[in-house]
């Protein structure tokens, strides 16, 4: 009897955990999706200004950029 | 008291064995394509009349738990092909349907919930462990739901299962990994015997 109510409440606590996990997780990748597409065009641009080479087609810079 | 735990232990390790090998027979042209660990691949397909033979002495010793583990086992199978046609004609989706019907109607609810939990539970296990393998597969729920979420619904079946029948859970889940375990001990042999 005793066993059957630990589980029973297990169980509740564990499809709480699972809702919990699934939507946080879920909310997650759409927020690193975001952040990611928001994020590499500037990191593109700041690595290939200090390397001096395009990083999506690997052209070198031929002339000196004034700033 | 004792034979009759004995009889329920060795009915559904019995059945689990027959469900592994039916599973196998299925799998076994992507099994031997991708070198998975196949009983049918290690030891031929004349092995299929000796599946028949292990469920028969499992239903002569359990019908119940054993017809229940079955039909679960063919109605989840089914579930994973939900819109191909089977030999019958009828989709995978109405061959799941009936089984359940057929169960509940003929096993109880009781029985036959317990079997679907426990079975549920050992295709999210197993899918989780075949995670890296199946990424490229649709039919992995790990990669349906996602990793985290596969286990934890297992065992949330497990436990809804344990409610229910706790021999048949604990007993099932025990017999899973004896039976994975044969079936390496008898991959790694039939190997060493290929590399002679």
């Amino acid at each position: 009897m005793l066993i059957q109510i630990v589980v029973i409440w297990l169980i509740l606590l564990l499809s709480i955990f699972l809702i919990g996990y699934a939507l946080g997780r879920r909310k997650g990748i759409m927020e690193g999706i975001n952040k990611g597409l928001s994020i590499a065009p500037l990191d593109i641009r700041k690595k290939s200004l200090e390397l001096g080479v395009c990083q999506i087609c690997e052209q070198k810079v031929e002339r000196d950029i004034k700033l | 008291m004792l034979l009759t735990i004995f009889k329920k232990i060795t009915s559904i390790f019995l059945t689990g064995l027959t469900i592994k090998m039916m599973d196998d027979f299925l799998d076994k042209d992507l099994d031997g394509l991708t070198k998975e660990n196949n009983m049918i691949v290690l030891l031929g397909s004349g092995i299929i009349p000796y599946i028949l033979v292990l469920f028969s002495i499992a239903c002569a010793i359990d019908s119940k738990i054993s017809a229940g583990l079955f039909l679960s086992s063919y109605c989840l199978g089914m579930a994973n092909d939900f819109t191909a046609k089977m030999p019958s004609g009828l989709y995978g989706y109405h061959e799941s349907v009936l089984s359940l019907i057929l169960g509940f109607s003929l096993l109880g609810i009781k029985t036959m919930a317990s079997s679907l939990f426990v079975m549920a539970a050992v295709q999210l296990w197993d899918d989780y462990v075949d995670f890296d393998n199946a990424y490229f597969t649709k039919k992995n729920w790990a990669v349906i739901l996602g990793k985290g979420e596969c286990l934890i619904l297992g065992g949330i079946f497990f436990l809804c299962s344990f409610y229910l029948n706790m021999l048949l859970a604990i007993t099932v889940a025990i017999s899973t990994y004896i039976i994975v375990y044969i079936i390496n001990i008898l991959s790694t042999c039939t190997r060493k015997n290929q590399n002679y």
